[in-house]
């Protein structure tokens, strides 16, 4: 599953609406959720946000991680959005940055414990992403991290609570949402399997063995097996005396 | 090629970073203090990677030179390898910076100076490049060879090899031929090169590029290394080889390695992780702290034997 983290229900509304998430019962935050989507409504600041990810990972298996929410700069608009490529402390946390998702510009972010006021530097301000990102590194790869931040606030425009901002932003949002969920679809689907239980070192052998099929016209069904081992044995041994490009 | 760059603060005005900003379309800038806060990330997916990858811009920090054991060697006695970018836009299935490196972003450390000074400092001995990347593939981002080259023609005492599987041979006109520098070129039967060594030149248009720049006048190596077992191995071996050969000027011809496939026992577990490779790691044994060949003498006998009708002995090394 996608889990959205995000600390505010009024961040939170557009996301529950689009998606038509239904709220979970018996939570100890509120949780909402479709077939593919987890939403929690952590609450303000970065240890709330770690313990979210914690509580909703031993509850659904979370596959893909995102965190939006509104943020605080000296000098962008309101209402501009960005990926964050670092967040700032020590040490620094470089989350990955894909070139599909033209969020750009993407920023640079510092996690405050309290709502920033100064803006001294030219960065993003937040209450969250740094004990989202630490939480999340626990559980998956880096490359299934993302964090998105849309600007509320600043030294001269204090903050309001609105949905506008994220209402502005949510059908490109939405967008990269439903991209990660179909990517996440289709690396779920396994291929072709026989009715033998496969370790995952096993299932790796022959997901890279069926790979080296592709286009071939090969039956794979008439290979018949007692355990795992045997039939990729069977199956690697097909491949080498049919394939004339085997290796 | 990249648009995502990561740069060390060291060297944010070193005018190869100013040039790489320069070419690229809509750079993408994120400062770092020190490379390995990005490319020593936990939790990073090699794969993932290749597809989003980036480049870090970094400075090279000692040791510029790490020894070679004499058995690795070419015939010299003191040998060190050097580094001026990590990771390959190559994707050899069974290579071992797969297992090494837990990013496939390329680090390209631009402070040539420092360790073309420690090379100065050796005075002589064999210097290559091409360990933790092919030395060619970047070459048109890197221009490594624009600076090392005029410098090992003013230093005949040191030799360079340049290591590669790609058909890159601009630099080579556009400079004279120094006797102390060898293209070489890794080879490997075409099945291979197809289906193992992704994104790599084709057999024949390294062949075709092993003569061009012999003809005009540099020295090159051959390094058939690693050799893949797989069917049909003796009878392709034989005929890859006398296809090789053909292009072959011997006076110009270097040296020739010979070695299997072996792979340190410790990158098992990254590379399982790599689908791609556990063809390649299902043939392999552990042996001594390596995984190798069990079948390594058989296939190596063969080869050196084959080899033999090619090449004069001194000039045959294996690994």
């Amino acid at each position: 599953m996608l889990f959205l983290s995000i600390a505010f229900p009024l961040e939170a509304k557009p996301f529950i609406r689009h998606f038509s998430l239904q709220k979970e019962e018996k939570t100890f935050f509120p949780l909402y959720k479709n077939e593919q989507i987890v939403l929690g409504v952590t609450g303000c600041g970065q240890n709330k946000a770690a313990a979210a990810f914690g509580y909703v990972a031993a509850l659904y298996p979370i596959k893909i991680a995102v965190n939006i929410g509104y943020a605080g700069h000296a000098i962008e608009k309101s209402g501009a959005l960005f990926s964050i490529n670092k967040i700032l402390g020590e040490p620094s946390f470089y989350p990955h940055r894909r070139k599909d998702f033209s969020l750009d510009p993407s920023t640079s972010l510092q996690t405050v414990e309290k709502m920033e006021k100064t803006f001294a530097d030219l960065c993003l301000y937040d209450m969250e992403a740094q004990g989202f990102f630490s939480a999340a590194m626990s559980f998956l790869p880096l490359e299934k991290i993302f964090l998105w931040k849309i600007v509320s606030d600043g030294p001269n425009d204090p903050f309001v609570p609105t949905s506008k901002w994220i209402e502005k932003s949510l059908e490109k949002l939405a967008g990269y949402i439903n991209k990660l969920t179909s990517e996440m679809k289709k690396e779920k689907n396994e291929p072709f399997l026989p009715n033998l239980h496969f370790s995952s070192y096993q299932k790796h052998r022959l997901q890279r063995l069926l790979s080296l099929a592709e286009g071939s016209d090969l039956d794979f069904s008439s290979i018949k097996a007692p355990n795992a081992s045997t039939y990729l044995d069977a199956l690697e041994k097909t491949l080498r005396d049919t394939l004339p490009n085997y290796v | 090629m990249f648009d995502t760059f990561y740069i060390e603060e060291d060297v944010k005005t070193h005018p190869t970073v100013q040039r790489y900003l320069e070419k690229a379309k809509n750079p993408h800038v994120i400062f770092c203090k020190n490379y390995k806060e990005i490319f020593n990330r936990r939790k990073q997916n090699f794969r993932e990677q290749k597809k989003h990858t980036a480049m870090i811009l970094a400075k090279k920090r000692p040791p510029y030179l790490h020894p070679i054991p004499e058995a690795f060697s070419i015939g010299g006695k003191d040998n060190f390898y050097f580094s001026h970018i990590l990771n390959c836009p190559f994707d050899c299935q069974y290579c071992f910076l797969q297992g090494m490196y837990q990013s496939a972003y390329f680090v390209h450390f631009v402070n040539y100076e420092e360790t073309l000074l420690a090379i100065k400092e050796k005075g002589s001995g064999h210097f290559f490049s091409g360990y933790d990347g092919d030395s060619l593939a970047l070459e048109p981002k890197t221009r490594f060879l624009e600076t090392f080259l005029p410098f090992f023609a003013k230093n005949p005492q040191a030799l360079l090899e340049i290591r590669t599987k790609s058909a890159y041979t601009k630099p080579f006109f556009q400079h004279e031929p120094i006797d102390n520098c060898v293209i070489a070129w890794s080879l490997n039967p075409e099945n291979i090169v197809r289906n193992l060594e992704k994104k790599t030149a084709s057999l024949e248009k390294r062949l075709k590029a092993l003569k061009a720049v012999q003809d005009r006048g540099w020295k090159i190596g051959l390094r058939f290394d690693p050799i893949i077992e797989h069917a049909g191995f003796f009878k392709n071996m034989k005929a890859f080889f006398k296809e090789v050969f053909s292009y072959v000027q011997e006076p110009l011809l270097h040296s020739v390695t010979l070695g299997a496939f072996r792979l340190p026992k410790a990158y098992k577990k990254t590379m399982e992780k790599n689908v791609s490779s556990l063809n390649i790691l299902a043939h392999s044994i552990e042996k001594d702290r390596e995984l190798r060949y069990e079948r390594e003498k058989e296939l190596l006998a063969f080869c050196e034997k084959e080899l033999q009708k090619y090449v004069p002995q001194q000039k045959l090394f294996k690994i």
